[in-house]
């Protein structure tokens, strides 16, 4: 009996606060099931340099695009996978990172390196190696073409796994059931 | 009878009346149309485009919130065009501000979030714009917060319709238009009167409470109509509660008086306690307050009353507020009129109906009119009184006379009053000195219209001597003034004049004959006799307590004062100060520890108003029953079984003294 391929599952964490991460931790042991119907490839703890990510049909996002990174990766992981869907609502809706959009960027950074309370003779950092700030912080979809995506702060659990359930069953899911659609 | 209509929505079919909407017919067969401008308190906007319907023989889409429904009309309300329609409408609301759902107040009650997730929306495919907007914090009691306004305009209309000021309007045009007040100035310092129905009909998180943002306006919360204990026009308003507190109060659509409007006294000030609650009785032992059990308490307040109705040591004063119950003001009163024999037994502000009473037995009895006639008036002249300040509803509806009707409105008080700024002609005579504006007034409306035959020789002489020059030098109003405001009243058809506090505190009762016979003069006298003249007094059940027979007490060598003021800020006048310390003992029922504490040598404590159940009685006579809304704290007993408990011990005393 030849067994179909299983999905592969990937995710990635931009500008965000982890919490949908910690969100999809909570699916608990239902953890297993996605591992029954698919594997993992790569999470935002498994260490990748660029243009090592591997292959997936599923690539997950958290968090939006406030630097030069972010759009780097997030064009690789839309490369490396057939279908993208983004969770939370750095990713999709706008949420705290998105409040630095209503200041200069330059008074952003001076806030953080330099005039906060605690600093002693600070300077933005400014290392070529560094990535640079966008002038705006924006939804992936501003970047890349996104399939689906999941909206919420963060998603609850059940959403995020109805959503991944769906996929590795083989459906893109039209939409998201009531009870589970929440912005916030 | 209104002509039946017949149109089929959505393959329905559905039955109506000539002049209601696509909207109003579908509603009221059922069926769902989305809107997120329309409310049911405000007039049609048809701005928002959630209600777009297809109308079969119509090239273009129709609002069903505006378009008339005809008979035989075949309205589609759900299709794909539709939906495709209503989600893109959202999404560009979503786009233009910052509606950041997870740190908005007003998350999970919002109508924008629920139109989004009913039309299956999970994010939206335009650019955001990211506007800068600032969140205006200026008003004490509520935020305006520009970023998650969708313009709907709801605030706007409600400012203008129900509140009667419009102060909100939109300001700017296209990306740039914001909901602003006055032209443009922070809603602190605006002409805002803070009632909060702009808050109530916000569909997002635009307008919210300071106090409790997060979760007063959750779903699921018990509601339960109460009435706001500040004035006598019976303003009832609902009170959301969460977990039994009081979380907010919102406007109720069927209270028979004010409808969805309320004060910000009602909504916000009496939220406000300023004073920590009375939670143990308390007796005073060697100087010092004491806190000890109910019985001791109990047998205290028996002891002291029974001491002074047997032996000759002076009388018994019973002072009461008028926010209480008319169950709880008659116990009250029977405890001290039957069981004491206390004849002085009043309530807090009871000269201002003493001084009524008073023109009722110079000048015989008058009705007065009804809210009906105030509303119809095409002048009002107010006399003593500023209702912008004491009566804020009644306040919101005459401006809504100025500026829906241009009313003019005259007002003469001595004091600087609030309601001055709506009135057309504002008089200041000086404090005393009403009379003889009123004498003048009068002498004005008998030469200008001529009435002379219609009073006796003697009357039109003292009126005749008060020519506006001698009024304005006793009065220190100016000449014109006074020819203008007669001039003003004389060309009303039917005007009205309302009294307030600040005229029946004078304890002048000739002041309130004088407005009678200004009315009858001009024969502005009602079908059923009333004259257009209205008193209004402070205290919510001010009614109550006059019929339930309140009528003053003299407080000149009280030997014991009971004091039963709730939760009443009483005004603790220097007057009542060196009463209270000049009378032998005072016994206090209070919910908070209030300055009248100080002078007290028995505490007991008290209800507060939501604590309360019972009937309230309006100035119009109109009664309204309610239950209490939440749970007093444990240790409180409600105040009827104080006054039970009293009466029982008083009778115990007396039958041990009688054996």
């Amino acid at each position: 009996m030849s067994e179909a391929r299983k999905p592969v599952i990937a995710s990635v964490w931009l500008a965000g606060c982890s919490g949908c991460h910690m969100s999809l931790l909570d699916i608990d042991e239902r953890l297993l099931t996605v591992l029954e119907k698919g594997s993992i490839a790569a999470t935002p703890i498994t260490d990748f340099k660029l243009g090592s990510f591997p292959q997936c049909d599923v690539g997950l996002v958290e968090g939006s695009v406030t630097n030069t990174d972010n759009i780097k990766f997030l064009e690789e992981l839309r490369a490396k996978s057939t279908y993208l869907v983004s969770f939370g609502d750095c990713a999709g809706w706008g949420c705290v990172p998105f409040m630095r959009n209503f200041f200069p960027l330059q008074e952003v950074l001076e806030h953080g390196y330099i005039w906060s309370s605690s600093t002693v003779d600070g300077h933005i950092p400014d290392d070529e190696e560094l990535p640079t700030f966008l002038d705006v912080v924006e939804p992936i979809r501003k970047f890349v073409k996104v399939d689906f995506h999941i909206p919420g702060c963060p998603p609850s659990a059940d959403t995020i796994f109805y959503v991944v359930n769906e996929l590795l069953e083989g459906r893109m899911p039209a939409g998201i059931p009531q009870p589970l659609l929440h912005f916030d | 009878m209104a002509e039946l209509i017949t149109l089929t929505i959505d393959g329905q079919e559905c039955r109506g009346t000539k002049g209601m909407t696509i909207l109003q017919v579908a509603k009221e067969n059922g069926l769902d149309i989305p809107t997120l401008c329309n409310h049911p308190w405000l007039t049609t906007h048809g701005g928002c485009r959630m209600c777009v319907v297809e109308v079969e023989g119509q090239r273009r889409l129709v609002t069903a919130c505006a378009a008339p429904a005809e008979d035989g009309q075949i309205v589609v309300a759900h299709n794909d065009r539709l939906e495709t329609l209503r989600q893109m409408t959202l999404e560009l609301l979503f786009a233009e501000r910052n509606h950041i759902c997870p740190f908005c107040a007003m998350t999970g009650v919002c109508e924008l979030q629920d139109r989004a997730y009913e039309h299956h929306i999970t994010h939206t495919r335009y650019d955001y714009i990211f506007p800068v907007l600032t969140p205006d914090t200026t008003n004490p009691y509520f935020v305006q917060d520009h970023n998650r306004c969708i313009l709907c305009g709801r605030c706007v209309r409600s400012c203008y319709e129900i509140a009667g000021v419009g102060t909100l309007g939109f300001g700017h045009r296209g990306s740039q238009e914001v909901v602003i007040a006055d032209l443009g100035v922070p809603l602190g310092e605006s002409s805002c009167i803070k009632c909060g129905t702009c808050v109530d009909v916000c569909p997002t998180g635009a307008l919210f409470d300071k106090r409790a943002p997060y979760f007063s306006r959750a779903r699921g919360l018990e509601r339960k109509p109460s009435i706001c204990p500040d004035d006598d026009l019976g303003c009832a308003m609902n009170v959301v509660l969460k977990s039994g507190l009081v979380a907010r109060i919102e406007g109720w659509t069927e209270a028979p008086v004010n409808g969805p409007l309320l004060s910000y006294r009602s909504r916000y000030e009496i939220l406000n306690e300023p004073h920590p609650r009375v939670l143990k009785p308390r007796v005073r032992k060697d100087g010092e307050l004491v806190e000890v059990d109910w019985a001791e308490a109990l047998d205290a307040t028996a002891e002291l009353l029974a001491k002074t109705q047997s032996g000759a040591d002076g009388h018994v004063v019973g002072l009461c507020s008028t926010r209480l119950p008319y169950e709880t003001l008659a116990s009250y009163h029977r405890l001290l009129a039957e069981q004491c024999g206390c004849v002085d037994v009043d309530t807090f502000r009871g000269a201002q109906r003493a001084t009524r009473r008073q023109a009722d037995d110079l000048y015989g009895t008058h009705k007065e009119c009804d809210f009906e006639a105030i509303q119809q008036a095409d002048m009002v002249l107010l006399v003593g009184f500023d209702p912008c300040t004491t009566h804020p509803v009644l306040g919101a509806w005459l401006a809504k006379k100025v500026h829906h009707d241009g009313v003019p409105i005259v007002s003469i008080s001595p004091r600087t009053t609030k309601t001055a700024e709506l009135s057309i002609l504002s008089l200041k005579p000086r404090r005393g000195s009403e009379l003889a504006v009123l004498y003048g007034l009068l002498g004005q409306l008998i030469e200008q219209r001529n009435l002379g035959h219609l009073v006796d020789r003697l009357t039109a002489e003292k009126w005749r001597s008060h020519p506006p020059g001698r009024v304005s030098y006793e009065a220190g109003v100016e000449e014109q003034a006074v020819v203008r405001a007669a001039a003003l009243y004389a060309a009303a058809k039917n005007p009205v004049i309302l009294y307030g506090p600040d005229l029946t505190e004078t304890g002048n009762p000739t002041l309130i004959g004088r407005l009678w016979e200004m009315a009858q003069l001009l024969g502005h006298v009602g079908a059923s006799k009333e004259v257009m003249v209205r008193g209004f007094t402070t205290g919510a059940n001010s009614a109550a307590a006059e019929q339930i027979g309140f009528r003053g007490a003299d407080m000149e060598g009280a030997a014991v004062v009971y004091l039963l003021s709730g939760d009443d800020p009483v005004d603790l006048t220097p007057q009542l100060r060196q009463d209270l310390r000049d009378a032998g003992a005072v016994i206090l029922q209070s919910a908070h520890d209030g300055p009248l504490v100080q002078y007290a040598d028995v505490v007991l404590p008290s209800l507060k108003w939501s604590e309360r159940g019972g009937t309230w009685i309006n100035v119009m006579g109109v009664g309204q029953t309610f239950e209490a809304c939440t749970k007093a704290p444990a240790g409180i007993k409600p105040d009827e079984w104080v006054l039970t408990e009293i009466g029982e011990r008083l009778s115990a005393v007396k039958e041990a003294a009688h054996e």
